[in-house]
């Protein structure tokens, strides 16, 4: 399962800053929440139930968002590199 | 006196080793006993330092890109404008002018004064039309031709002897020693700043500066001049000192005279050795230096306001020759959290 | 309890140190409609991608950029440059108008006398006229404009064996002050070739020497250099008239006047830099009411402006075909034009919008047409929403030389519609097919047949 580096702070303004490289990010509010329901360790089903049942969205194109924007995350170096993905 | 309470926005805050003239303009009118302003900080950038300079600048907010347009800068203005009630507005980007220049009769209409050229006297003095203006106007300035490939150049390299120096629209120039050198800088510059990029003859001397203020009719309303003692390896000066030299003066007299300036200027001159003044450029605006003619007595920058504000400034006849400045760079500390405001809400 | 709209999630690196392009991005507004139709319904019925006109805007253009001359000067004639745009619908609304045509091919010159252009309003430019079209032409009464001296002699030969005596017109190329210079049309001005060329003409006798013409350059930014043009040809105007004796009866200023697309490598957007109507016909009007032309004498004043009367009626619209990310993070957009059929890709920044409303949050992307090929790219850096494949986006200003420049490639070029003032289409040029094409081609017989 996906996890977001133990370090990584997160505002709720959407600010995001990694303490390893000094880089700092901007989250829209989407991306706030995913990434706090990401940290909480919830899987990408329970993600999906929970973002379904507040917005008007098909799950076709949440999963494509929602991998793409992991991917971003990963390139990023704020998810953990170990685990299966 | 009471000093008059105003809100004055103003751009380059970016203090950095290249520095905008944003923090020295805004030093002029804290020093001012006539103005009590507000400073409203205008960046492009959340590393500007302006931002976190409290005791200097009020309230900041980021703005966006000349290039992006007219109409997107005025909406930001317009917003910015509800918040603060801008009195004056000083832009301080070479790239900056243009836009706002354009926008001027709205900005009035919003109740947004500024004090800018016109876009003739901006346009007139662009480094490609630097030999016709020396002609109009009888000064002397180095052989130039724009070019827009690097195969203009080629055609037209034997007017030239090396080194020349490649200068791009707004800002940056390069010494080039041969052909290699001027096709790497036009790349550089064109990258950053478009086209045309001017070749220009290089003139060997010292370089020596005038800061001054045109008030629209003719009149000089102050002028200082100035030699840069040490010139950094981006050409920018170090250190300097005012000088005595009529010379100077009565060129930049003549020059605002017979354009009937309106706002900020720095001539950029180079004195050779055969003691002859060579006109490299004309910048239209306050230079970065301006903070130098405030301490040799000519508040340069409280003037401007105060013009730009319809009223009556006496012009300036005296400053202090031998006033010198030393520039140096210092470590601000600053809090993660600004950072953290000014890059996602744009406001500090 | 009702859903909320789902935004899909973005971050992004705050670029810190030296300042980006971007600023603060400003919201990139959709264009959902054109002259009130909506372009969602355009493409369900003429597919995608598809060139869309609006007639509207094209009158409105030309009507103000007339009325800029016209209000300046008492004789002005508008000649429409064919080469810019030569779809037979978008000719006659400039016809319709009261354009002339301006034509610099035996094609064009044929297109627009089939459009019905009378022969004697036709004005032939250009270094290419074959003997062929130089005859018919005479015959016609048609303006040329000679462009160098072996067309001279050619048009001196033809008066021995056609009785119309032939109406020309020299075009003269000059310095301007502006870069580069276009030297390789027409006579040259500073160095007397002009002057010599006039002169010959007027010793012939067989000629009806008109007018006088130039084009300065193309995608002009400056005013000034048609002041100094305009000057140059009425100082020719009038030492022809001290010499000779003889009235000339119009200067043509050719075109090149900028639209407000923005060149690549400029710094500020064209909608911000480039002159109005006004600022060039102020240019060129003063320098001619100040000339020493007697004011009884003053030409007629033609313009043949192409790309800056019809760039803002053309839109191309269609849809995007995939998102995909590059190596290094960013975003790029696939759509379904490229530049085979967007020529001007090459040389502006395209303004490109999406057709809905999307999410305000924009990412830096690079917009890819579909070819295979690596030269393939719309915008190559921009700051644009996230659209989904099948959503839709538009172009603006592509009326000029994309619908004659554009290259049949890989697929077929797509169906042009034109938008009438009522905003009713009408297909103006319908899209080609595998029969277009094939139509076009001959197979050997012994090429006819193969086993595989």
């Amino acid at each position: 399962m996906l996890k977001i580096k133990k370090n990584i702070a997160i505002s709720d303004s959407g600010f995001v800053f990694d303490p390893g490289t000094g880089d700092s990010y901007t989250l829209n509010p989407t991306g706030l929440e995913i990434i706090q329901l990401i940290k909480s360790g919830k899987s990408y089903e329970e993600i999906l139930q929970e973002m379904s049942a507040k917005y008007e969205m098909d799950g076709e194109s949440f999963e494509r968002y929602f991998y793409d924007f992991t991917s971003m995350l990963k390139q990023m170096r704020l998810t953990e590199n170990h685990g299966e993905d | 006196m009471e000093k008059i309470k105003l809100n004055v926005a103003l751009s380059g805050l970016n203090n950095i080793d290249n520095p905008g003239p944003g923090i020295p303009v805004i030093r002029g009118l804290r020093d001012s006993l006539k103005i009590d302003a507000k400073i409203i900080g205008l960046v492009y950038d959340n590393l500007e330092p302006g931002p976190y300079m409290h005791e200097l600048v009020d309230k900041t907010y980021k703005v966006p890109y000349p290039s992006d347009g007219v109409e997107p800068l005025l909406e930001r203005i317009r917003y910015i404008h509800e918040k603060e009630h801008i009195d004056v507005l000083i832009p301080n980007f070479d790239s900056e002018l243009f836009t706002f220049m354009k926008s001027e009769k709205i900005l009035k209409e919003m109740g947004i004064r500024t004090f800018l050229p016109t876009l003739q006297q901006f346009e007139e003095r662009h480094k490609s039309n630097l030999p016709q203006y020396g002609e109009k106007y009888g000064v002397k300035v180095p052989y130039s031709e724009p070019i827009g490939s690097i195969m203009d150049f080629k055609k037209i390299e034997d007017k030239f002897d090396y080194p020349v120096v490649v200068k791009g629209k707004f800002y940056d120039a390069y010494i080039a020693y041969d052909f290699e050198q001027v096709g790497i800088y036009f790349n550089k510059i064109a990258a950053k700043w478009g086209l045309p990029i001017v070749i220009q003859e290089f003139v060997r001397g010292t370089e020596v500066n005038v800061v001054a203020l045109g008030d629209g009719n003719g009149n000089t309303v102050g002028a200082v001049p100035m030699r840069k003692t040490y010139i950094t390896d981006k050409g920018k000066g170090w250190g300097g000192i005012t000088l005595e030299d009529p010379v100077m003066m009565d060129l930049t007299h003549k020059i605002i005279l017979q354009t009937k300036w309106r706002g900020g200027m720095e001539l950029e001159l180079i004195r050779t050795s055969a003691n002859e003044l060579y006109m490299i450029e004309i910048n239209p605006r306050l230079p970065a230096w301006v903070y130098l003619a405030v301490a040799a007595g000519q508040n340069l920058p409280e003037a401007l306001v105060m013009l730009a504000m319809g009223k009556k400034v006496k012009p300036f006849t005296h400053y202090e020759v031998g006033k010198m400045f030393i520039r140096y760079s210092y470590d601000m500390i600053c809090d993660l959290k600004e950072f953290e405001q000014l890059s996602t809400k744009g406001e500090l | 309890m009702t859903k909320l709209i789902f935004e899909r999630p973005i971050i992004q690196q705050i670029n810190a140190g030296l300042p980006s392009k971007y600023g603060m991005s400003h919201k990139l507004e959709p264009i959902s409609h054109i002259d009130n139709v909506s372009i969602k319904s355009l493409i369900e019925s003429y597919g995608s991608p598809l060139f869309i006109i609006s007639e509207s805007t094209i009158r409105k253009t030309y009507k103000n950029a007339f009325r800029a001359f016209s209000s300046r000067y008492p004789k002005v004639q508008f000649a429409w440059s064919y080469k810019t745009n030569y779809l037979n619908a978008v000719c006659n609304v400039f016809h319709q108008e009261g354009s002339w045509a301006e034509v610099v091919s035996g094609f064009e010159y044929d297109k627009a006398l089939k459009n019905g252009v009378p022969g004697d309003l036709i004005i032939f430019n250009g270094p290419d006229k074959s003997r062929e079209d130089l005859a018919k032409s005479i015959k016609n009464s048609s303006l040329i404009h000679i462009d160098h001296f072996d067309e001279l002699y050619e048009i001196i030969s033809l008066t021995k064996e056609i009785e119309v005596k032939p109406k020309v017109a020299i075009r003269v190329n000059m310095d301007t002050g502006i870069y580069p210079r276009w030297d390789r049309f027409g006579f040259n001005y500073e160095n007397g070739e002009a002057w010599d060329a006039l002169n010959r003409i007027m010793a012939n006798k067989k000629l009806d020497l008109l007018g006088l013409h130039t084009h300065i350059g193309t995608y002009m930014m400056s005013t000034d250099a048609y002041k100094i043009a305009a000057s140059k040809l009425a100082e020719l105007a009038v030492r022809l008239q001290q010499k000779h004796g003889h009235v000339l009866q119009y200067i043509d200023m050719g075109g090149g006047f900028a639209s407000k697309n923005t060149l690549k490598g400029a710094y500020y957007p064209g909608t911000d830099t480039t002159p109005s109507f006004d600022d060039f016909a102020e240019a060129i009007t003063s320098a001619l009411m100040s000339s020493e032309i007697k004011p009884d004498n003053l030409p007629l004043l033609i313009l043949e402006n192409g790309r800056a009367l019809i760039d803002d009626a053309g839109y191309l619209a269609g849809s995007v075909l995939a998102n995909k990310r590059l190596a290094d993070g960013r975003r790029a957009t696939i759509i379904d034009a490229g530049v085979n059929i967007l020529f001007t890709a090459f040389w502006y920044e395209h303004d490109i919008r999406p057709v809905e409303p999307v999410s305000e949050q924009t990412e830096d992307t690079t917009i890819y047409g579909p070819l295979c090929m690596n030269i393939d790219v719309i915008r190559g850096n921009i700051m644009f929403p996230l659209l989904k494949k099948g959503d839709q986006y538009v172009i603006k200003r592509v009326g000029a030389y994309n619908n004659t420049q554009w290259l049949q490639f890989i697929s077929m070029r797509p169906n042009v519609v034109l938008l009438d003032a009522n905003g009713k289409p009408h297909l103006i040029r319908k899209n080609e097919t595998l029969e277009t094409i094939n139509s076009q081609e001959l197979t050997p017989e012994h090429l006819k047949n193969f086993d595989l």
